[in-house]
């Protein structure tokens, strides 16, 4: 007689349904969800082993509502532990090995893990505004848990998991505690007091860019970038912070920089690192973020080299999970595929990057020229605002298109540094990823970029080549061996092409039409795609794009809406209106 | 801390002490084998509890060796929980500095040492090595150095010292498999 059993699985918050058949696991049981492997231990007829289980995994929520066949105890314990008993967990419940297959998590912890995130994601719901997935309340609740034991988390999840949403949700639960501090890169300032007011209305985000700190009350966010730390810190450190948010903290890999010393001497309760980089390639790099949040646990460096760096680097494959366990506590890295089941097939990422001093001033010059000049009327005003447009644009994507100094790439637009964070991430982490930008010169701009940061050849897609060099880069890049990036026009590329072995799409610019980008898009997602496809658009927030991605926002169901149409609607606007909306709006 | 091939950590110096105290009357000629031994992975060790028992294969030979450590007196376990947080990831130095300057003494005793080789004392090549063994496993992993002195694992483990954090990890060896699945399953 085969029965059904429940182990629950703290990192992913998710319950794992397998059966067992007397003496052995037996087939996956009959009910809706994902299939999948996971390892659990399982006796094995002389003890209990770690073995690869078929399972069906199933979110808490849905858990209660399943009707499950030949529940054994394990399930009946879950379900009472739902229900908010605290019943007596047998070791099939909480069976979810360590790294080294030594240790099973224990009862006691699994309940308070699925009780408190359960009882998290409750709280949640009223002041946090987004519909939290699984794997996010527990990164929450988890980030709570391990800052109060240990001062300090580093939370790696893959790029697209919303480790964003997760920092704030944490800071949500903490806005009483005092004032909190976010550092990220520069040009995501504006993209984090975006998003906090948009997820946290409960907390207060101030864009700080260095001068006078400004007054910081409990629940204040003080949002800032990398380099305003290293040249503010001393402000910074007068202060006892609740707690700091290092977003892409691989920033501070090396702790000998001004901006590392910097980080590290600023005091607060709870330190947060989120980095996107698989931390276990970089070994160094791992420990620069673990002394960063947690430097009681992680003091030498030495040490740290010997028990782990040097063996690993000799290929002891026992040092490795000795690394996994000894980290676990403070890391908590989940991956888009294991985390498949509670995501949709497509997840977007809206970035608004903030522009550089130099776009803002070349920005503002090209639009003071063109309101001298006038756009006319009649077809005349159609012509010249595209062409006004069209040079506004490129600002946003990179000044030098303009003023046409190239000489030097990086720093100087906050959409291109963002954008080539992500594409050195990607290549670092083997995600084939697609690039679609509407320019050509912006495109080769990025070919050349790759080439000379990342060391790599970027074969750019764009409507000047011929039918035969057209199939040959799409089958070179759908090769298992193609090159790691592929930079395309969106125009040329956005329909027809197969391109599956990428699932990651970055939007360099905005188009008009929502269903262009989403065609584009559906070059990596489509038959054939067994991954989730992360989208990922880049807005210079302040400008005309935001007004692009505002009209996405409002428009995106209707499905005639034209390319042309919204050049066509700015020409019917009156110049007042029509410059109203093209200039920088100064409040952020 | 110096950055020795074993005890590069305070923790695992107290094991190689045993093998190099600081006070000798004569010069001993197997360290250097010894060290050889240990710093190839020759040696197997297994570790339950307090006990020890390391298998050496070397050429020819094969030797086992038990160890036995005397565990800490229930007093020194209380008066280390109190230094010690139960929640620390690993030991450091500057933990281990504090026990010192607290008056507590952690080296290592042994209660019994075994060897089935067939030399007449009792610090064999093989001993030493696994002294050597030892002090990289303590590196390693420091907590070590307690538990084998029975700190968390004799059973004398400190439950009344406050709140005590319930663990976040239970061993599989720990596990029946006749009560896995709870006391219904078949």
């Amino acid at each position: 007689m085969s029965t059904a059993h429940a182990t629950y699985l703290p990192d992913r918050h998710l319950f794992a349904l397998w059966t067992w058949d007397g003496s052995a696991v037996g087939q996956v049981p009959k009910i809706p969800g994902d299939p999948e492997t996971v390892a659990l231990a399982v006796p094995d007829g002389r003890g209990i082993a770690v073995s690869e289980v078929p399972c069906v995994l199933i979110e808490p929520e849905r858990y209660l509502e399943l009707e499950l066949p030949e529940p054994g105890a394990s399930a009946l314990a879950w379900r009472a532990a739902l229900e908010g008993e605290h019943p007596a967990l047998p070791p099939a419940a909480h069976a979810t090995p360590n790294a080294g297959g030594t240790a099973i998590v224990a009862a006691a912890r699994a309940l308070r893990v699925l009780q408190d995130t359960v009882a998290l994601s409750g709280e949640l719901r009223a002041s946090l505004k987004a519909d939290l997935r699984p794997y996010q309340a527990r990164g929450i609740a988890w980030l709570h848990e391990t800052t109060a034991a240990h001062g300090g988390a580093v939370l790696a999840d893959e790029m697209g998991l919303g480790k964003t949403v997760q920092a704030i949700g944490y800071l949500l639960g903490r806005a009483e505690a005092g004032p909190h501090l976010v550092v990220c890169p520069t040009s995501l300032v504006g993209n984090w007091v975006h998003e906090i007011e948009r997820f946290g209305p409960g907390l207060r985000p101030i864009g700080w860019r260095g001068g006078k700190l400004p007054d910081a009350p409990a629940g204040t966010v003080l949002v800032t970038g990398y380099p305003t730390l290293r040249g503010h810190g001393p402000a910074l450190q007068g202060k006892q912070w609740a707690s700091i948010v290092f977003d892409e903290a691989q920033v501070l890999k090396n702790p000998r920089t001004q901006v590392a010393k910097a980080a590290r001497a600023i005091p607060a309760d709870a330190r947060v690192a989120l980095t996107g980089t698989p931390v276990e390639n970089h070994l160094e790099e791992l420990w620069a973020l673990l002394n960063l949040v947690v430097p009681h646990e992680f003091t030498h460096k030495t040490q740290f080299r010997r028990r782990f760096v040097r063996p690993i680097t000799e290929g002891s494959a026992p040092a490795v999970l000795r690394l996994r366990d000894a980290i676990e506590p403070v890391v908590l890295a989940r991956r888009k595929s294991e985390v498949a089941g509670s995501l949709p097939p497509k997840i977007h990422c809206d970035l608004v990057c903030d522009l550089t001093r130099e776009q803002e001033r070349i920005y503002d010059q090209l639009l003071d020229r063109a309101e001298e000049e006038g756009f006319g009327s009649g077809g005349q005003r159609h012509t010249r605002l595209l062409a006004v447009l069209t040079e506004l644009k490129q600002v946003c994507n990179h000044p030098g298109l303009i003023s046409g100094d190239l000489d030097e790439l990086s720093g100087r637009s906050g959409k291109f540094d963002v954008c080539a964070d992500i594409l050195a991430n990607n290549v670092d982490a083997d995600a084939p990823t697609l690039v679609f930008t509407q320019y050509r010169r912006t495109g080769e701009l990025l070919v050349r970029h790759c080439a000379e940061e990342l060391g790599i050849t970027v074969p750019f897609f764009h409507g000047g080549l011929n039918q035969a060099q057209r199939t040959e880069i799409v089958t070179d890049f759908q090769s298992a061996d193609g090159p790691p990036v592929l930079v395309l026009s969106l125009r040329a590329a956005g329909t027809g092409l197969t391109l599956t072995r990428a699932a990651d799409v970055i939007h360099f610019d905005r188009w008009w039409n929502p269903a262009v980008e989403a065609q584009a898009s559906d070059r990596a997602h489509r038959i054939g795609q067994t991954r989730t496809v992360t989208v990922t658009t880049l807005t210079s927030g302040t400008t005309i794009e935001e007004h692009i991605a505002g009209m996405h926002d409002r428009k995106s169901a209707l499905t005639d809406l034209t390319d042309s149409a919204g050049v066509a609607g700015l020409a019917r606007l009156d110049d007042d209106r029509l410059f109203e909306l093209l200039r920088r709006k100064r409040g952020n | 801390m110096a950055d020795n091939e074993f005890g590069y950590t305070s923790w695992g110096m107290d094991w190689v002490r045993l093998a190099q105290p600081l006070k000798v009357s004569k010069p001993e000629p197997l360290l250097p084998r010894a060290y050889s031994i240990a710093r190839n992975n020759l040696v197997q060790t297994e570790i339950e509890n307090t006990t020890v028992r390391a298998t050496i294969h070397r050429g020819s030979e094969a030797s086992v060796t038990y160890l036995e450590l005397t565990p800490l007196s229930a007093t020194t376990i209380t008066a280390i929980a109190q230094l010690i947080p139960a929640e620390a990831l690993t030991l450091t130095d500057e933990h281990r500095v504090a026990l010192a300057e607290h008056g507590i003494s952690i080296k290592p005793q042994f209660a019994r040492t075994d060897c089935s080789c067939r030399a007449r004392t009792e610090r064999c090549v093989h001993m030493l090595a696994t002294c050597y063994a030892l002090a990289r496993r303590v590196d390693e992993t420091p907590w070590l150095a307690l538990d084998l002195q029975g700190y968390r694992t004799g059973g004398t483990a400190p439950s009344e010292t406050g709140e005590a954090r319930p663990a976040r990890w239970t061993s599989i060896d720990t596990l029946d498999p006749a009560t896995y699945f709870g006391v219904t399953a078949g």
